[in-house]
Order: C-alpha cells, then structure tokens, then sequence
C-alpha cells in the first residue's frame, strides 16, 4: 500500500488547510463550476439556447459572471493535486476496474465506466437540486454549522449505504 | 492573487485527498458499506477542527462565513439523490476530478456523466420552470437555532462531533474483534 495518511492525520491537515481558506476569505465549492464548465459547453454552440444566468445562479454562491472564476481554477489545482500524488507516492498502473468492483461484478470495464457514469450523472442532478456537494455542504457547510449542509450531509449516509450494501450483497462479509 | 490562491488551495485540497486515500473507490466503497469508515471519520475530524478555528478567527472579525440557504426539501432530497449516484460511482465531485489527476479512467466518465447531469437538469428547469426556491428557510445554521453565543454553540458543535468519531470508531473496533474470534474459532474447528 502506498504511503497513506492515517484518517486522524488526514482529518488535522485538512481541518487546518480548511481553516486557511476561510482566513483567505474563501469557500470551498466543486458544484458550481461544473455548470460553468456546462455553460462554455453549451454557449459555445448556442449563446440563446439557455441563458448564462442559468449557469450561474450559483450553488455555492459565486459572482453572476460567466468567467474562468475562483471555483473553476480551484478545480483546476484539485486535478494537478490529484496528479502530483499518483507522481510522488503513485506506483505501478492505474487499473479501469476497482479490486473491490472486480471481485464483485468480474473484470468488466464497460460495465464499471457506465456506472461510474450513471452515478454522477445523478450525483450532479442531486448536487443542483440541494444547492452544493460534498465539499461545499459537508466540508464547508457543516464547519459553518449550516442547516443545509446538516441536512445534506445525512441524507447522503441514508441514501447511499443501502445503495452501495444492495450492490454488494452478495460479497458481504 | 485570489485567483492564484484558487489553485494553490486546489493543489492542496487535492493532494490531502490522495494522501487519506479519499480518492480510491474502494475506500468510499467500504465506507458505505460500513467496513471501513476512516474517510466519514477524516471528513468528520476536519469539519470539527475547522468549525471551532473558523468561529474563533471570527471572534475577531478575521473570517467571514457563508452559509449556504437551507432549503429543506432540497438538501434532503437532492442529497438522498446524491447518495444513490455516490454509491454507484464511489467519487463525489471534487474527488473525481482529483482521480482523473490520478489518471483513473472511471473518475473520467464520473464527470463525464455530471456535466450530462448539470445539462439536463438546467434544460429541466428552463423549459418547465420548475423551481424549490418556496422552501427557502434562509441562511439558517445552528446559531439561530441554539441560542448561545457563536463561539459557545461551534465548540458544542466539535465535542458533539468528536465524541461521535470516537464511538465510531469504539463500535469499528468492536466489530473487528468479534471477526477476529469467529475466524479464531472456525480455524480451531
């Protein structure tokens, strides 16, 4: 196994690093700028066909502009984040199918990508709808003590453990 | 500035969720199948030690909060959404965005399938107006509902949380052990 932080020391930095981007006057927020990213999509065959301030009408709470913001750039920093990681500690190939996916469902790279597709498919209809995601409710929301993020954050346990428990059942252990 | 602070913190949060393994799929998975549950227990401790520094930082008008509305009929039920779409991709948006960093072919169609979502939902909504915004509630967070101090109800709010993480994880071992013994036994039979 690579070398992993511990949850607790994963917990602390990202308590810390977290506490750092409100004093930056900050917020942390990844649902916003896939509208945005869906609103150059879509302005750039049609500018009438939906109006920017659909995009816009924020999740997690930006300016009316449709730009390369704040939101958009911090995803940005999450992908070479990613990247760095699998550079610096990484070993070895990237596999398409998860072990825990192969055990289950067999080596199946279709099937795993259409549903690795399908869930943020409604993820994302799931993250319009509450107004945010994980790191905008959750991450950020709930340090805030927000209602919202309260409610978010329990819905989602709710909803996905019996989800991810019926997928598995058989190979429950 | 800002906007480079943007990718600096990008950078950061990203790289801290590779490093706790929150953007492999068999973490998340095992978190909701409730066989490993360091990534609620990381996201959880975070939340805590952020919640009481931001509230003290704010004593002194250092910080700004911005509390997302609530809207009860939206958060419940776009999240009981979200958990369904959770379970089957085992990325939640920021995090599949780090693991297509990763080079994780599945992360790729995640957010595929999210702008796909972003899309038809935003199509939804124009042609058909619908609209939750009647269930507005406001900016509600736990200080209008306690009424203590800010500080006071953010330093409630950590212990509350900390004391959770720690029966968690007291139930976790719990669990571990009474497997250890059954498997102890089997191989004695």
């Amino acid at each position: 196994m690579k070398a992993r932080w511990s949850w607790v020391t994963g917990g602390i930095v990202l308590g810390v690093f977290n506490i750092l981007i409100f004093l930056s006057g900050n917020h942390l927020g990844t649902t916003t700028a896939y509208a945005q990213t869906t609103g150059y999509i879509t302005q750039f065959f049609s500018a009438t066909f939906i109006p920017i301030s659909s995009w816009t009408a924020g999740t997690c709470g930006t300016t009316g502009t449709l730009g390369v913001s704040w939101q958009w750039l911090l995803l940005i920093g999450i992908f070479l984040g990613g990247f760095l990681g699998k550079i610096i500690h990484g070993k070895g190939i990237t596999k398409t199918v998860p072990d825990p996916w192969v055990e289950r469902f067999g080596d199946r790279p279709r099937l795993r990508l259409s549903h690795a597709f399908i869930g943020g498919f409604i993820m994302l209809i799931g993250s319009r709808l509450a107004g945010g995601c994980t790191s905008s409710h959750i991450i950020s929301g709930m340090s805030q003590m927000a209602v919202s993020g309260l409610l978010f954050g329990a819905a989602v346990f709710i909803s996905g453990i019996p989800v991810a428990i019926l997928l598995y059942r058989r190979n429950d252990r | 500035m800002s906007l480079f602070l943007a990718i600096i913190f990008g950078i950061g949060f990203g790289y801290i969720l590779y490093r706790v393994g929150a953007l492999d799929y068999k973490n998340i998975l095992n978190a909701l199948i409730l066989k490993d549950l360091s990534i609620p227990k990381f996201m959880l401790l975070s939340v805590a030690i952020t919640s009481v520094g931001i509230f003290s930082l704010r004593l002194n008008g250092l910080v700004t909060l911005d509390v997302i509305t609530a809207n009860p009929l939206g958060n419940i039920l776009g999240g009981l959404i979200f958990g369904i779409g959770f379970a089957l991709a085992g990325y939640c948006p920021g995090t599949s965005i780090g693991a297509m960093g990763e080079g994780k072919k599945d992360a790729r169609y995640t957010v595929l399938g999210g702008i796909v979502g972003v899309f038809v939902y935003t199509i939804f909504q124009q042609y058909t107006g619908f609209s939750i915004a009647s269930f507005d509630i406001g900016k509600l967070s736990l200080v209008d509902i306690i009424h203590l101090n800010a500080f006071s109800v953010s330093v409630i709010f950590t212990i509350t949380l900390v004391l959770i993480i720690y029966l968690v994880d007291i139930w976790e071992q719990k669990k571990s052990n009474i497997i250890q013994e059954r498997t102890i036994k089997y191989v004695e039979k």
